[in-house]
């Protein structure tokens, strides 16, 4: 009886031991571990779509090629709401891929041993030879798909990451495109604006020279006298003299004026009064 | 005998009466917690900023020319585990991509008005930028006035943190303050520096302007077509 229970027992250890299959890393996961990545460990990129939107982005990566290897890789805009991580993990507990993006930045998105196309409930990891982009062509890319999904965890409706190169692609939840362009367009964008802010600066301060001007004739006008021997002549050969204190004063309400137009400020205007 | 328990009565009713005048001060050794207290709703200049409800939306213009609307998608009032009282807004557009958040976070308690002024603020994330957005009316009262001719004169200059008036985009915004934001310069959001990136912004509109470092801006859009 005894032998007979501890037979029982060895078979139950068995048993339960052999159904144990402890995960192992996927080979989708050693891809992107073992990717040779062109960028360093942080780096400035930009996206642009086909109009004049230019995004800066700083991208930062750290791993470990110890026995459980890990890559951390992240994005994020310095002024759009662009804010993507990855976290690729292969350990003896199994790998995982994990995505976050704003606005639930703690919130991840788990694939567990993902083999490509990968799912976590809506989401998906899809992997790509190549992506032709502008007139570039990245190889090795996964594709983050959060495209049927009215879930509102991320801003973003798809993001394709190059696993030599970051990010190339973003599309917004609306299907625009940002498409990874060189240094040269955001510094072409940042000449344009500037070319733009310096001509309607020079508008503006051409219009309120000409309102200063004009006010500051007016009053002069008003306050002009007429006199013999002096330098100046109305239409009538009578000569017109201008007081040193009304020119002075002509002068500070036309200051007042520009400045109160250039600032926009409309109370401002009321204060430059007699 | 009896003299001696009156005594000792009177003594009693010393020592009684010594413990409850001391009461008051042991009420002001209270614990945090203790003076925390559950009442989570944050009121005033914070609660008022902008006036963001789930689901408004707001018409923006960015400086590039794109017409877009940022929707108030989050907003919530709440007190955490720290007894803070909280109330975070999250704004967002679809294209360009923006989220920009709002955070208040607030004791439930002060310990003097001081104390209480120096926590109204609201800040405001946007990309890596962050602003601290301080009530306007306090940027009002700071202002320098001087005589010039008589008669009191402001000052303001390119300095200047408050505007009386301000048009943006054909409308004129009243009581507007600027803010000058700090940028980020790492992902764990852990150091920042000084940045020339404004926005302006006023308690009943909230964001009206932000002005960025490479040129551009997005500003507040609502004056109708004609």
């Amino acid at each position: 009886m005894k032998k007979l229970f501890l037979l029982a027992f060895a078979a139950l250890l068995f048993a339960c031991f052999d159904s144990y299959d402890p995960p192992e890393d996927t080979d989708d996961t050693t891809i992107l571990l073992n990717a040779k990545r062109k960028y360093v460990r942080d780096s400035v990129i930009y996206l642009a779509d086909t109009v004049k939107f230019v995004d800066e982005l700083i991208q930062s990566v750290s791993y470990s090629n110890d026995d459980d290897p890990w890559l951390h890789y992240s994005i994020q805009s310095m002024t759009s709401g662009v804010d993507i991580g990855l976290w690729v993990t292969s350990n003896s507990n199994g790998g995982n891929i994990k995505v976050w993006c704003s606005p639930n930045q703690y919130k991840e998105i788990t694939f567990e041993e993902p083999v490509f196309p990968a799912t976590a409930g809506v989401y998906k990891l899809i992997f790509k030879d190549s992506l032709e982009v502008n007139d570039s062509t990245y190889y090795n890319i996964l594709k983050f798909d959060a495209t049927d999904t009215l879930d509102k965890q991320c801003n973003i409706s798809a993001f394709y990451y190059g696993m030599h190169d970051g990010i190339v692609k973003v599309v917004s939840k609306n299907g625009v495109e940002l498409n990874r362009v060189p240094a040269s367009v955001y510094e072409d964008a940042l000449e344009r604006r500037a070319e733009e802010r310096a001509r309607a600066d020079s508008i503006a301060q051409a219009v309120a020279d000409s309102i200063a001007r004009a006010v500051a004739d007016s009053i002069i006008q008003a306050n002009t006298n007429k006199e013999n021997g002096s330098d100046q002549e109305n239409e009538d050969g009578d000569s017109i003299t201008v007081s040193q204190d009304v020119a002075d004063l002509a002068e500070s309400v036309a200051d007042c004026i520009r400045d109160a137009y250039l600032s926009g400020s409309l109370s401002a205007l009321s204060d430059c009064e007699l | 005998m009896k003299r001696m328990y009156s005594c000792v009565f009177i003594l009693e009713c010393t020592a009684l009466a010594l413990l409850c005048a001391c009461a008051d001060i042991d009420s002001s050794t209270q614990t945090y917690s203790e003076r925390c207290h559950d009442d989570a709703k944050i009121k005033g200049y914070q609660a008022d900023f902008g006036g963001y409800k789930k689901g408004k939306t707001i018409p923006f213009k960015h400086s590039d020319g794109y017409l877009f609307s940022l929707a108030v998608t989050d907003r919530n009032n709440y007190l955490d585990e720290l007894c803070q009282k909280q109330l975070n807004t999250t704004l967002e557009s679809a294209y360009p991509i923006y989220s920009i958040s709002l955070s208040v976070k607030n004791p439930s308690f002060y310990y003097d008005s001081d104390d209480k002024e120096k926590h109204e603020i609201v800040e405001a994330r946007f990309g890596q930028y962050v602003f601290s957005l301080v009530n306007p009316l306090a940027h009002k009262e700071a202002r320098i006035v001087e005589k010039v001719g008589g008669k009191d004169s402001v000052y303001f200059g390119p300095d200047s943190l408050y505007f009386d008036e301000m048009e943006i985009n054909g409308v004129t915004y009243k009581d507007v303050a600027v803010s000058y934001g700090s940028k980020y310069e790492d992902r764990d959001r852990k150091s920042s520096v000084e940045s020339d990136a404004k926005l302006y912004y006023q308690t009943k509109k909230g964001i009206l302007k932000i002005e960025m470092e490479d040129g551009s801006h997005i500003a507040i859009n609502e004056k109708e077509d004609d």
